[in-house]
């Protein structure tokens, strides 16, 4: 089985440290950065199978940053890339736009029988 | 000393009146001892109406004292007691029905009516009886003669009152108008019928004196006169004379035992000097001596006739006597009504003001009831106005004594003692000096209404206690004296409760708005102990028993739950309505505290969330809370205004810039929250913070905030202001904190 490389934007340190050690705990080759700049740093160096991405980033979107990495990576494909929030109350409008773009809304916690299969299908899948 | 009655009811003693009574008494009785013969039959005497005016004007003993003297002369002109008898019950009739407004005519007339006649009736008929029509004309006259008299002393007891408490005779000012009218009729009346007997007595003796004349032509022109038997009774028919005349022809020397056989004790041969015609005995006693010459007499006896005559009297003054009566009956009927008018008009009077007149009395008279209606109607308004002042002054007491109303005058605030001084208003007490100490929170509150012309203000009492709340309004500021001139005070009792509920209402509302971000500072903690817990899991699952990666893991399990912890204690603690004290605080940290809960609102909405805050500031006695309640509700506010702005532009990437700045100026702290939203709508700039004033959409704003943001201001002592940005879109919500002296 592919081996999945997994990209973590988050900016909470704690939180994002944890993911990645459960990630890399599950098989995956999970990378953490907590904005959009050393996202597009890291998806310069290497692509990536899977991207988590939370949506409400200290001083940007998550949407905005997965457009980014979308537009680097000329066509993303649908499966690769979620948005995590701990918000509940998104507007339709919120939703429709991350419906366009992401292969679904995660909303936190996350639990890890979630991620293992997140994991799972990433593996199986080609790389976004 | 002369102890008097006075017809009034209070006795008076007078040691003068004494000669002054005798000398009157005299002369009463001096008057009442001319027997006025006005025609035979018909004699005046004038003791009743000396004994009825006596009995007036000086009382009962006065009146039979009177009675007796004026009357004693009948006993020689009549040689019996009954006048004099009758006189004392007269006064004692008068005395027992005639009241001060009753005429002492109308008693009289039947008084005379039935005891008089009664007496007349059973008088002259002893020893022997007399002509029943003699005896009714002797009756008929002792009537009119005595109401006559009783309707004269009537008319001097209007004019002329004897006033025995000084001794002087005065004129009557005021009439009675029930004695008025019946002594009026009476007099009238009797007066008349009076008269009317007068002349036919007058009459009857003419008339008898003509036919002694006829008498004689008709005995000498009998044609077998001197064949009459002498002592022999013969009858003589006369034209003109209904009953026959009974005659005799008898010796003239025996003419005096001859007499009483023809009912006759007096000779009337026509050459007297007539004088005993005057009388009405004379005519019943006499009879016609006729000589027919040899000695020879005939005695004629017109018994017959004189009875004739006066029963002709009797039909001529009947009718009369018969209206007397009724006029009054009618009088007495009149006076009874006067009476119940007079005292339905007195009830009316003296109930006035007492209560509704709700049944109607009815008065005889329709001038009296028309005058009973009005003013029954007039009770009746007054009485519905004084109940409706009675019912105003109660609620006005009522609710004075509710909201603890105070009028004030000379109001000033002392702001070294921290305490209200005016003059109270009191309605009852007058004006007094009095004073109210005021929290110390808003002492400074009342230091910047100095010089304003009318305020209106709410504050609390005391210094250490905050349950008790006042409205003051003043007006009319007068610079010299540093004072309103007049105002109200007015306890608010509901003020505080009401303002909780209200806050927390909004509270509520409020957090019903932030759950995204509540939820959202959550489930970040969450999410990172559930990941831990699951690596820590895994780390043990792996035999890897890394004790210092399994504390770590540990460790920032127990980070992340302080964190939750943190987040709900912050939470929980707007949702509390209980009692906010005062805690000694920097209002930076307040700042700083409302802006960690609300920046992922501000993240999520993209906004760029600023604070300028100084390093250092003086601690303040501030309700933590409700401080932190104001900023959360400022930078709500500040998003919802950027986001209104981004729908009317049509421009969802206008980014969105909030500053929090705080910063002292001189003894005040200033808060300033600006943002760059729409500004302030016209139609709230004017009341901003009234109460439930929003322009957001139903169901996003209760338009509570800022009203509850101002309460909490002016519990400080602080102000609160908002305004739209001079050179940039948006508004500037202000907080003043004025700093304590010496703070």
């Amino acid at each position: 089985m592919h081996t999945p490389n997994i990209l973590i934007v988050e900016d909470d340190d704690a939180l994002r440290g944890e993911l990645v050690e459960l990630l890399r705990a599950l098989g995956a080759m999970a990378i953490g950065v907590p904005d959009g700049t050393q996202a597009m740093h890291a998806w310069k160096l290497q692509p990536f199978d899977l991207v988590l991405c939370d949506y409400k980033l200290r001083a940007e979107s998550g949407l905005d940053v997965l457009r980014a990495l979308g537009d680097l990576a000329a066509a993303p494909a649908a499966g690769r890339c979620y948005l995590m929030t701990a918000h509940v109350d998104l507007t339709a409008a919120a939703q429709r736009d991350i419906a366009s773009i992401t292969t679904g809304l995660l909303h936190k916690p996350i639990d890890a029988k979630t991620l293992r299969r997140i994991v799972a299908d990433a593996a199986e899948a080609v790389r976004c | 000393m002369l102890s008097v009655n006075y017809p009034q009811g209070f006795r008076v003693v007078l040691p003068y009146l004494w000669p002054m009574a005798l000398l009157a008494l005299a002369a009463a009785t001096g008057l009442s001892a001319i027997r006025l013969i006005a025609a035979p039959g018909f004699e005046f005497y004038f003791g009743p109406l000396f004994y009825l005016l006596a009995y007036r004007w000086f009382g009962l003993r006065a009146g039979l004292v009177t009675a007796v003297a004026t009357m004693l002369p009948s006993l020689w002109w009549w040689g019996h007691p009954m006048a004099v008898l009758l006189a004392i019950g007269h006064i004692l009739a008068i005395d027992r029905f005639s009241g001060e407004d009753r005429s002492l005519s109308t008693v009289t007339f039947f008084y005379q009516l039935l005891v008089g006649a009664t007496a007349s009736l059973i008088w002259l008929n002893l020893p022997e009886p007399l002509a029943p029509e003699i005896v009714l004309d002797i009756a008929v006259r002792r009537i009119l003669c005595e109401t006559l008299l009783a309707a004269c002393a009537d008319l001097v007891l209007l004019a002329v009152l004897v006033d025995t408490t000084r001794g002087r005779v005065r004129r009557v000012r005021k009439l009675g108008l029930q004695q008025s009218i019946e002594a009026l009729v009476s007099i009238a009346v009797a007066g008349a019928a009076m008269l009317f007997l007068l002349g036919e007595l007058n009459h009857v003796n003419e008339r008898l004196e003509l036919h002694h004349e006829d008498v004689v032509s008709a005995v000498h022109a009998l044609p077998d006169r001197n064949a009459l038997q002498s002592g022999r009774t013969y009858w003589l028919n006369m034209h003109g004379v209904d009953t026959p005349m009974p005659f005799m022809k008898v010796a003239s020397s025996a003419m005096g035992q001859a007499g009483p056989s023809l009912g006759c004790h007096v000779f009337d041969d026509g050459r007297g000097d007539g004088t005993g015609r005057q009388s009405l005995r004379y005519w019943l006693d006499m009879c016609y001596a006729v000589p027919l010459g040899a000695g020879k007499i005939v005695l004629v006896s017109p018994h017959g006739h004189v009875i004739d005559l006066y029963r002709s009297v009797l039909h001529g003054i009947a009718p009369l006597m018969a209206y007397l009566g009724l006029a009054q009956i009618g009088l007495m009927m009149f006076g009874a009504s006067v009476r119940r008018s007079s005292r339905v008009l007195s009830q009316a009077l003296l109930g006035f003001g007492r209560g509704y007149v709700t049944t109607r009395p009815t008065a005889p008279f329709r001038e009296a009831d028309r005058l009973v209606g009005a003013f029954i109607a007039a009770n009746n308004e007054f009485v519905a106005f004084e109940r409706q002042r009675v019912h105003l002054m109660r609620t006005v007491e009522e609710l004075r004594s509710a909201i603890d109303l105070r009028l004030l005058s000379d109001i000033r605030f002392d702001a070294q003692r921290g305490e209200l001084r005016y003059a109270k208003i009191d309605p009852t007490s007058g004006r007094r000096g009095a004073s109210l100490a005021v929290h110390s929170g808003d002492s400074a509150h009342f230091q910047s209404l100095a010089g304003q012309s009318e305020i209106m203000v709410e504050f609390r009492r005391g210094r250490d206690q905050d349950d008790q709340w006042y409205l003051l309004i003043a007006r009319d500021y007068d610079q010299e004296s540093d004072s309103w001139r007049y105002g109200c005070l007015i306890r608010l009792r509901t003020a505080k409760a009401f303002q909780t509920q209200m806050r927390h209402s909004a509270r509520l509302m409020e957090l019903g708005g932030m759950a995204s971000a509540l939820s959202h500072e959550l489930r970040q903690p969450l999410f990172t102990i559930s990941l831990a817990a699951e690596n820590a899991q895994l780390l043990m699952h792996s035999g890897q028993m890394d004790p210092e990666r399994m504390a770590a893991k540990l460790g920032r399990i127990v980070e992340q739950v302080e964190r939750a912890n943190a987040i709900i204690q912050r939470t929980s603690s707007y949702a509390r309505t209980e009692r906010d004290e005062r805690v000694d605080m920097d209002i930076c940290q307040a700042v700083r505290n409302a802006v960690r809960f609300m920046r992922p609102v501000m993240t999520e909405r993209d906004i760029d969330l600023q604070i300028v805050i100084p390093d250092a500031l003086p601690v303040m006695s501030l309700p933590r809370i409700g401080i932190e309640q104001i900023i959360v509700n400022a930078l709500q506010n500040a998003a919802d205004s950027i986001d209104t702005r981004r729908e009317n532009e049509e421009d969802s990437s206008i980014m969105g810039a909030v500053r929090v700045q705080v910063e002292q100026l001189d003894q005040t702290i200033v808060l300033n929250v600006q943002d760059n939203g729409a500004g302030l709508d016209p139609s709230i700039r004017s009341n901003a913070f009234n109460a439930f004033c929003t322009t957001k959409p139903e169901g996003k704003g209760t338009g509570l905030g800022l009203f509850v943001c101002r309460q909490i201001m002016d519990e400080v002592g602080g102000s609160i202001a908002i305004a739209d940005n001079a050179q940039a879109p948006g508004a500037t919500l202000t907080l003043r904190f004025p700093l304590a002296e010496g703070g």
